[in-house]
């Protein structure tokens, strides 16, 4: 594996010198980074201990860049995976390599891409090593600059669907281009150009100059976008005939003037039958728009998001994270404290329509309200709800699902709600303190995380109440501590819930933090678990080292509404990392 | 202008990289074309739970003879609610049973028979079979027997049957089946998948023929008899495919997903007994949800 990896190291080297400056070395940048854990046995807790007791995630990435070039690779290792990663990540090598050329006109890569079209509803190429996803493309992008203003870019490739001591790719593979166009950076080079003929002599040109000088220059700024991907995958299903390429287009149309912006973008997708609709011929559809405006000390973002039938993958077989082409953003905010972020944590469906409005305020320092130094206010409140669809039944062919009209609803379906407010206030030199309140309805018969003491999955809404308390005391210039103190409050699932954190940090290398997260309130009396975890940190320079110890519950674990399961554990764990 | 014509070139391409399906399903090849929509179905299927026993079996295995007698009880106890089907494992699918199973050459005057069908040695890989399973040996409604384990053991069977239907007498599922001869030699039918109760997982269907009441030889203990009746013998699967058909269906209750089937049992004559039996099974976990048969009308 090792000789692989040189000679690829080489043979990318060896291509890069053919484009760069002679007298240019070039650079190497990069990062490694490991999690190594070690199962202990928990029957409490339920954990689950693999028959190698250890698991170990690492990779490092090595990046060389050399004038109009750049090439890299990922050496990935898994002996074995931590446990609730997803199983297509088997073994040690190569995941990623890629070599890239680029001037003012022209950007060609070839190998493993990371791209996006819009807002990713019908394309992202995208890696988070933390939730085990990584699905590049392996093959080819281009990105051309016709003019100033205008950026198209192609893909061509398989998709990453696993690694086995080495790259996994798809079966089949998708094509896509994307373009995005700048109005007024577009006119802007129209002018330019105008200009030019100008001196030229050309009679008409002063009026057309006028023109596109007035729109470069306006205040509202237009932006432009659209994007074609379509995937191919053989049909091999005897019963069905299936379609091999799913096509999927969007049309985008952006706003922006002084402190307001206005996105928007529209996404349609032809019959796509796979496991994650149950094989249903009916065509996708999304809709994405999102208002804000800020200006100093105030900022509002409303949110409205519309999908039906909309996932897209490169294999219709695959599910959970493996094989997506496309993401569904979550409208929620992404919580932080142990007891929001884990317990009933989001998992966006493929079909809903979500809102979320964030306001975030702050009050003048000084003031009666703000105090000496301020007062900051967010509010957040996101909604999600099952899109109005009606079952298509006995006389139509039901292959063709329901109809669902676009932006339809149904307001008593709630899939997930969330209403927070945080107050952030700095009380003098030495102590700052937040105050955060959470209230969630929870619909675990969609979300399907939340299980009762016997493991059997909990059903209907779950009502949950947050309270935090999050304070930070400076003891002196090296010396600080903070502390956090959260309860939650359900009836409808495990009862009430209590965490601890307690955390030291010595300025500038060492950190120590205790956190206990209790279900106080849990019926079954042997059920009333601490889940305590101990860690302590070293940091130097761009190097971090973590070691704890203790329980961890088991539950999902998501980043912006896409989750993996995480099962109970109890041990030890270390974590580096570390960037050059 | 040639930059924009290439750019409406490519843009050309890429719109023809879509394929709309107006029917999903293919042409039924050797049935009436009108299979599909001969029948139509009128009443809402019981969600009755039936019990579906895949018996795995051989014409030379000395203990099945006892097998078929416990099959036998339980569905003179349960009669319609109980569906057996005696799968014999096909040798060049599965291995560890083929002197159960082989055949003898022809001339030989007895074993002659190819009972195997193909797929019916898959249906053991697909249920993990493991090294010392010995026959016979039954998967009952496709319930777990411990981690991993499909298989149970003769002299449980009974046990297991009466447990799955008093802990869950009613499915989540229910099945229309309906079929015909055709005058070329085929069986054309269709079953209908009710769902009765919103579920997440995948579901599929799979056809089997079943032929009951064959007289053929048989090893009993160290005794060959000659003319033993074979009951409920696998016949066939509807395309070769073990695993079936995806049934389709939104997270909704009270949708029906439609399937059409087709075999050639044109080295049959009609009254030899041969009745279908059609089942849901989860994707996920391998259970078998319902299950239904049809005696079919010559």
């Amino acid at each position: 594996m090792l000789k692989k990896a040189a000679l690829i190291s080489a043979g990318l080297f060896m291509f890069s010198t053919a484009f760069a400056q002679p007298d240019d070395p070039g650079q190497i940048h990069g990062n490694v980074n490991f999690t190594f854990q070690q199962y202990g046995e928990d029957t409490l807790i339920n954990a689950v201990v693999p028959p190698s007791e250890t698991a170990i995630n690492a990779y490092t990435n090595l990046i060389y860049t050399r004038g109009k070039f750049s090439t890299g690779v990922r050496f990935e290792s898994y002996l074995n995976a931590l446990q609730g990663y997803p199983p297509n990540f088997v073994g040690n090598g190569i995941g990623y390599r890629y070599a890239s050329y680029k001037d003012d006109f022209a950007e060609i890569t070839i190998g493993n891409i990371y791209e996006q079209f819009g807002s990713g509803l019908t394309m992202r190429a995208w890696e988070d090593r933390t939730l085990g996803i990584d699905n590049s493309i392996d093959g080819a992008r281009l990105k051309i600059k016709p003019f100033k203003g205008l950026i198209l870019t192609g893909v061509y490739g398989k998709v990453r669907v696993g690694f086995n001591n080495g790259l996994v790719n798809s079966q089949g593979f998708i094509k896509g281009i994307n373009g995005e166009l700048s109005i007024n950076e577009a006119f802007g080079a129209l002018y330019d150009k105008q200009m030019e003929s100008l001196e030229n002599n050309d009679i008409d040109t002063p009026l057309k100059a006028t023109f596109a000088k007035r729109i470069s220059e306006m205040p509202l700024k237009i932006g432009l976008g659209g994007s074609f991907v379509s995937k191919y995958q053989k049909d091999e299903d005897p019963a069905l005939i299936l379609p091999e390429n799913v096509g999927t287009w969007s049309y985008r149309l952006n706003l922006q003037r002084k402190g307001i912006f206005w996105k928007n973008e529209y996404v349609y997708k032809i019959n796509d039958p796979s496991t994650d609709n149950r094989f249903v011929y009916k065509p996708g559809e999304a809709f994405l728009s999102t208002l804000g405006y800020s200006t100093k000390g105030f900022g509002l973002v409303l949110e409205y998001k519309y999908t039906d039938n909309m996932s897209y993958r490169i294999d219709r077989g695959q599910q959970l994270t493996i094989g997506t082409i496309n993401f569904l953003p979550a409208l929620t905010r992404p919580h932080t404290y142990n007891l929001a972020a884990t317990l009933y944590p989001y998992n966006v469906q493929f079909s809903e329509v979500a809102y979320q409005a964030n306001l975030s305020y702050k009050i003048k320092r000084g003031s009666k309200l703000g105090g000496r130094y301020g007062t900051t206010i967010a509010v957040n409140y996101a909604l999600a709800t099952s899109i109005d669809s009606t079952a298509t039944i006995s006389n139509s062919n039901p292959l063709y699902g329901y109809n669902a009209d676009l932006f339809g609803q149904r307001l008593e379906d709630v899939f997930f709600q969330d209403f927070n407010v945080t107050i952030t206030r700095k009380l003098n030199k030495k102590n700052k303190l937040k105050l955060s309140y959470i209230n969630f309805v929870y619909n675990n018969d969609v979300n399907q995380s939340a299980r009762d003491n016997l493991g059997n999955e909990v059903h209907g809404n779950i009502y949950a109440h947050i309270g935090v308390i999050d304070w930070e005391h400076k003891l002196n210039k090296k010396n600080s501590i903070r502390m956090e103190l959260q309860n939650l409050t359900t009836e409808e699932h495990l009862g009430d819930w209590a965490t601890a954190v307690i955390e030291f940090t010595r300025s500038p290398h060492w950190f120590f933090a205790v956190m206990d997260q209790y279900n106080y309130g849990n019926e079954d009396p042997e059920r009333k678990i601490h889940y305590l975890l101990g860690s302590v940190g070293y940091i130097k320079d761009a190097h971090r080292l973590t070691m704890s110890y203790g329980r961890q519950r088991e539950g999902l674990f998501c980043v912006g509404g896409v989750c993996r399961t995480v099962p109970a554990s109890n041990g030890f764990t270390v974590t580096y990392s570390t960037t050059f | 202008m040639r930059k924009f014509a290439l750019y409406i070139g490519i843009l050309s391409i890429s719109f023809t990289s879509c394929d709309y399906v107006d029917d999903p399903y293919p042409e039924v090849i050797g049935t009436n074309a009108d299979c599909d929509t001969t029948f139509n179905f009128t009443s809402v299927p019981s969600n009755q739970r039936n019990i579906l026993l895949e018996e795995f079996t051989g014409h030379k295995c000395p203990n099945c003879p006892d097998g078929t007698a416990d099959v036998q009880a339980i569905k003179t106890a349960l009669g319609d609610r109980f569906i057996p089907v005696a799968i014999h494992p096909n040798p060049n699918e599965v291995s560890g049973f083929d002197s159960f199973v082989n055949e003898n050459p022809p001339g030989t005057g007895k074993y002659e028979t190819v009972w195997y069908v193909n797929g019916s040695g898959e249906i053991m890989n697909f249920l993990d079979v493991y090294i010392g399973l010995g026959l016979p040996t039954a998967a009952i409604q496709r319930n777990l027997n411990g981690p991993g384990n499909f298989y149970f053991n003769l002299g449980s069977w009974g046990t297991v049957v009466d447990t799955i239907i008093n802990n869950n007498p009613t499915a989540d599922v229910g099945i229309n089946v309906a079929g015909e001869f055709l005058a070329d030699g085929t069986i054309c039918g269709k079953s209908e998948i009710h769902v009765f109760n919103s579920r997440t997982d995948t579901l599929r269907v799979v056809h089997y023929l079943v032929q009951d009441s064959i007289i053929d030889w048989q090893l009993d203990g160290s005794t060959d008899i000659p003319n033993y009746m074979h009951r409920h013998v696998l016949r066939g699967i509807s395309g070769g495919d073990v695993f079936g058909q995806m049934v389709s269906y939104p997270s909704s209750s009270g949708v029906i997903s439609q399937h059409t089937f087709s075999f050639d049992v044109s080295e049959y004559t009609s009254d030899e007994h041969l009745y279908i039996v059609a089942y849901v099974y989860s994707e996920a976990t391998k259970e078998v949800l319902q299950a239904e048969e049809i005696h079919l009308e010559p």
